[in-house]
């Protein structure tokens, strides 16, 4: 086996230690330190990429929440304003309504006394048509002469009973 | 151990000397070569073919992992998302296992398992003019990788928990009559970790690697002597082994990962055992 040469071993060990000392330094001090920064920055990366992403979604639903109630506020004052003018219109029909009301009522009073006056005029002159026609008939059937009014004040008193 | 080691070597090389002779060694592919001689403070410290294997591995990964974050992008691309998923891998590995008191441990194993895995893989791959040689299927290569996690991961434990490191050897909710059996048992299995963890890797990359070679010999001597068709049955076979060798290769370096977390861990939480 030449692997157990007693006299290689010397050279072996030698240049293993020279050359894996060597290998080591140039690992430590050169190469994993680079490796790791790039994953060490990859790392704080991502890590910043989502804190990021996460403030965005929160000012997202922020602002979603701020149109909602805007949303909610400019249909609260579109619904008062909608009941301020039915309100309003309802206040104009009411006034015209009682204006019409009364007029109406006015000139329905009004009819009425005419009418009643009318009535009277009429009941005052069949009063007086009746008298005289009483009176005559009286005179011709009983022989009496009886004046108008006594005929009238007759009548009334009847028709008081 | 050490001694153990070089009997167990003297006693290769007496029988080694056969193979070389004539024919086809699959060993062979496990020999060094000396490339530049060098010595130092009276140690040969030659710049050999395993060498020049661990600077190819080591900088082709260095290479990737940087690249792979020039111009890094939010979106990776397909170079950087494999930079990116291996430390994560290992990040992953080693929060699982060692929990996150293991994380300043972090760039060792990564370290660790970048090293095997590149050379596990390296070691497939032929590249003209060099050949191909994996530097993991020497055992001493692996030995010292486990021999520097034992000791550092018994080190950790000491300086974090003093004596109290000694707890690990002695399991909560043990009869006190069997305690005795089971700390020394506890104990012999905690010296023999860098053995296991060693001989892991170092036998599955030389037995695959050995296999290779082997099915590679057949296809040559089959297709020559026999005929082109069959060398054809071998050379499938050695396709679907190649498929197994890469899967080994993640594998075992995984595996080399992963205990290492947990001896780490072992250590790191050694009081509440």
């Amino acid at each position: 086996m030449p692997q157990l040469q007693p006299g290689d071993f010397a050279p072996q060990l030698i240049w293993l230690a020279i050359i894996f000392t060597l290998f080591y330094i140039a690992l430590s001090r050169l190469a994993l330190p680079r490796i790791a920064k790039v994953l060490a920055d990859r790392k704080t990366k991502l890590g910043g990429d989502l804190s990021a992403a996460r403030e965005a979604q929160a000012s997202a639903d922020q602002e979603a929440q701020r149109y909602e109630t805007e949303l909610a506020n400019a249909k609260a004052k579109g619904n008062g304003t909608i009941r301020s003018a039915r309100e309003k219109l309802e206040a104009e029909l009411g006034e015209k309504r009682r204006v019409l009301e009364t007029e109406l009522a006015a000139k329905a009073a009004e009819t009425e006394t005419k009418v009643k006056a009318v009535l009277e005029k009429a009941s005052g002159q069949m009063e007086a048509m009746t008298a005289d026609v009483v009176s005559d008939i009286v005179k011709e059937l009983a022989g009496i002469d009886v004046t108008e009014n006594e005929v009238r004040d007759a009548l009334r008193q009847r028709s008081k009973e | 151990m050490i001694d153990w080691f070089i009997s167990a070597a003297h006693a290769a090389t007496e029988e080694g000397g056969q193979h070389g002779g004539g024919g086809f060694d699959p060993m062979h592919q496990f020999v060094i070569n000396r490339y530049t001689p060098i010595e130092l403070f009276g140690y040969d410290a030659s710049f050999t073919n395993a060498s020049l294997w661990m600077v190819i591995a080591t900088t082709l990964v260095t290479a990737f992992l940087v690249f792979s974050t020039a111009g890094a992008k939010l979106v990776p691309g397909r170079l950087q998302s494999l930079g990116e998923i291996s430390y994560e891998f290992v990040a992953n590995m080693v929060r699982q296992n060692a929990g996150t008191s293991g994380m300043p441990y972090f760039p060792i194993i990564f370290t660790l398992f970048m090293f095997i895995l590149s050379l596990n893989l390296l070691g497939m791959i032929p590249i003209p003019g060099l050949g191909q040689f994996t530097v993991t299927s020497h055992i001493i290569v692996t030995f010292a990788l486990a021999a520097f996690v034992f000791l550092g991961v018994t080190l950790i434990g000491i300086f974090k928990h003093g004596f109290g490191f000694l707890k690990l050897f002695v399991p909560s909710g043990v009869p006190i009559a069997l305690l005795p059996l089971i700390s020394v048992i506890e104990v012999i299995s905690y010296f023999t970790r860098p053995i296991s963890l060693s001989v892991r890797l170092f036998a599955n990359m030389m037995a695959g690697h050995t296999m290779l070679a082997v099915f590679g010999s057949f296809v040559v001597g089959l297709g020559v002597n026999v005929g082109l068709a069959a060398g054809g049955v071998p050379l499938i076979f050695m396709v679907l082994l190649m498929g197994l060798e890469i899967l080994i290769a993640f594998l075992q370096a995984y595996v080399f990962a992963v205990l290492s977390c947990i001896y780490l861990s072992d250590s790191l939480h050694a009081g509440s055992h």
